[in-house]
């Protein structure tokens, strides 16, 4: 079934059956393998992404439920020669152990960070619930998305 | 994983859905899917045709009416969590809403899916009833309405033929001198409620319970109205020996079974301090509302 949408700004088109899930026609056939599969069963969010500017989970949406969208992965979220604000953050405050989850925690937090940059430690916590770090660096994680919001709202980068 | 081979159709207004649905005997509706295809995904439910209405715009809306709420079937879990005019008049929703899954799933998944999947753990079918809300289902025949009472009729089977697409939830909004609350335990921070109540009561003559209803969630092969319970509370000023006599009344009418996620005796213990917790919390709003607090009393 021919599928048209926007991924990362451009435009693509691919002939799947309906049965694919994105995260899969994202991977396979896009090359995209930043967005990762950990659970497959709707738990875990290393397969985070953005549909028309909300984060959900790709594995658990059909590639043709896509059609018209626009998505974001995580490769599309740094500029040419920086970082984004969020993976700035990570970097700096190491925000990841494997790494496993990172792309789906950086995609939430980007989420959450476009709507509102004036979030609490706890409120943070709660609305990162669908993201699962088996290392459970949560610690860290919670630090980097904070470290970020301080970016985002003018903060100083470490080092200058 | 991949669920097994089916067709799909996306339509472009309601009337085509409805039409697709007629045609077709093995068409079966995808909403937000956030059940669904985690369901096909596993291999637990298999379909041969999906009727996609996501794209249905005219099924998210959030209007008041007078003295009603209509909500349409589309909305988003999201939404409900966050709305202002949600917030303002009927709280428990948003208060059941933002303790659904997590944000992600909310993203996706639609109080229209959440009610017809008639899944016991699900939190939005007790809710309801507590609410006293009237759903919507819409075919070619037109619109049939029902009381949340008569929707969820067994383990995963809503009232709704095979033609018909649940399109809007009415909700009364609650007067004065009403409080609502709804209170569960889940395993994890995503997993599945072990039980959940939901309460919604109104005061008259300044401490008397006049009008009460209560649903309870993950005990039953569906959510259930706890009506002893209900009995217990009206025409009485809940006091700690009547809320206990109405909890213990609420576990009585429960019929919780054994599963991975909790023994029966547990999710009994469980719901017998959710039942009290949402009744006092439940009070305490009314009088609030009605100018009074709980320790004049």
């Amino acid at each position: 079934m021919r599928t048209r949408f926007r991924v990362n700004g451009k435009d693509v088109e691919v002939d799947v059956e309906p049965r694919r899930l994105l995260v899969s026609v994202l991977r396979d056939e896009l090359g995209l393998t930043g967005t990762h599969v950990g659970c497959d069963t709707t738990n875990c969010g290393a397969c985070t992404i953005l549909v028309n500017g909300d984060a959900v989970k790709s594995c658990t949406m059909l590639a043709v439920q896509a059609d018209g969208a626009e998505i974001t992965t995580v490769e599309g979220l740094a500029g040419d020669d920086a970082l984004h604000p969020v993976q700035q953050a990570f970097v700096e405050k190491h925000g990841l152990q494997c790494g496993f989850c990172t792309p789906g925690m950086v995609v939430t937090a980007c989420w959450l960070l476009s709507k509102r940059t004036d979030w609490t430690d706890p409120e943070l916590r709660r609305h990162l619930t669908g993201n699962l770090c088996r290392c459970t660096g949560y610690k860290n994680i919670i630090e980097s998305v904070m470290r970020a919001q301080e970016l985002l709202n003018g903060g100083h980068r470490e080092g200058q | 994983m991949y669920p097994r081979s089916f067709e799909y159709f996306s339509p472009q207004n309601l009337g085509e859905a409805l039409e697709y649905l007629n045609q077709s005997a093995e068409a079966r509706i995808l909403a937000g899917g956030q059940s669904l295809i985690p369901a096909l995904k596993l291999r637990t439910r298999s379909v041969r045709a999906l009727v996609d209405i996501t794209p249905l715009k005219e099924l998210r809306y959030i209007r008041q009416e007078g003295g009603v709420l209509r909500l349409g079937a589309l909305t988003t879990v999201a939404t409900v969590a966050t709305d202002q005019k949600v917030m303002s008049l009927v709280p428990i929703l948003r208060e059941a809403a933002e303790q659904i899954a997590d944000p992600l799933v909310r993203n996706r998944g639609t109080i229209g899916g959440n009610l017809c999947q008639a899944d016991p753990t699900n939190d939005l079918p007790a809710v309801m009833l507590a609410l006293n809300a009237t759903v919507l289902a819409t075919s070619l025949r037109g619109i049939r309405r029902m009381s949340a009472d008569s929707f969820f009729v067994g383990s995963g089977r809503a009232s709704l033929a095979r033609d018909e697409i649940l399109t809007e939830i009415e909700v009364p909004v609650p007067g004065q001198r009403t409080g609502s609350a709804y209170r569960k335990v889940k395993k994890g921070s995503g997993g599945f409620s072990i039980a959940g109540a939901a309460t919604c009561l109104s005061v008259a003559d300044g401490s008397t319970v006049d009008r009460c209803r209560i649903g309870l969630s993950a005990v039953g092969p569906t959510a259930l109205r706890a009506r002893d319970a209900e009995r217990t509370l009206i025409g009485n000023v809940p006091t700690p020996t009547i809320v206990d006599r109405a909890a213990e009344r609420a576990v009585n009418a429960s019929q919780p079974s054994d599963d991975l996620n909790a023994s029966k005796a547990y999710r009994r213990t469980v719901l017998h301090t959710l039942v009290k917790d949402s009744i006092t919390a439940s009070y305490e709003v009314a009088l609030a509302r009605n100018g009074t607090h709980a320790n004049e009393i």
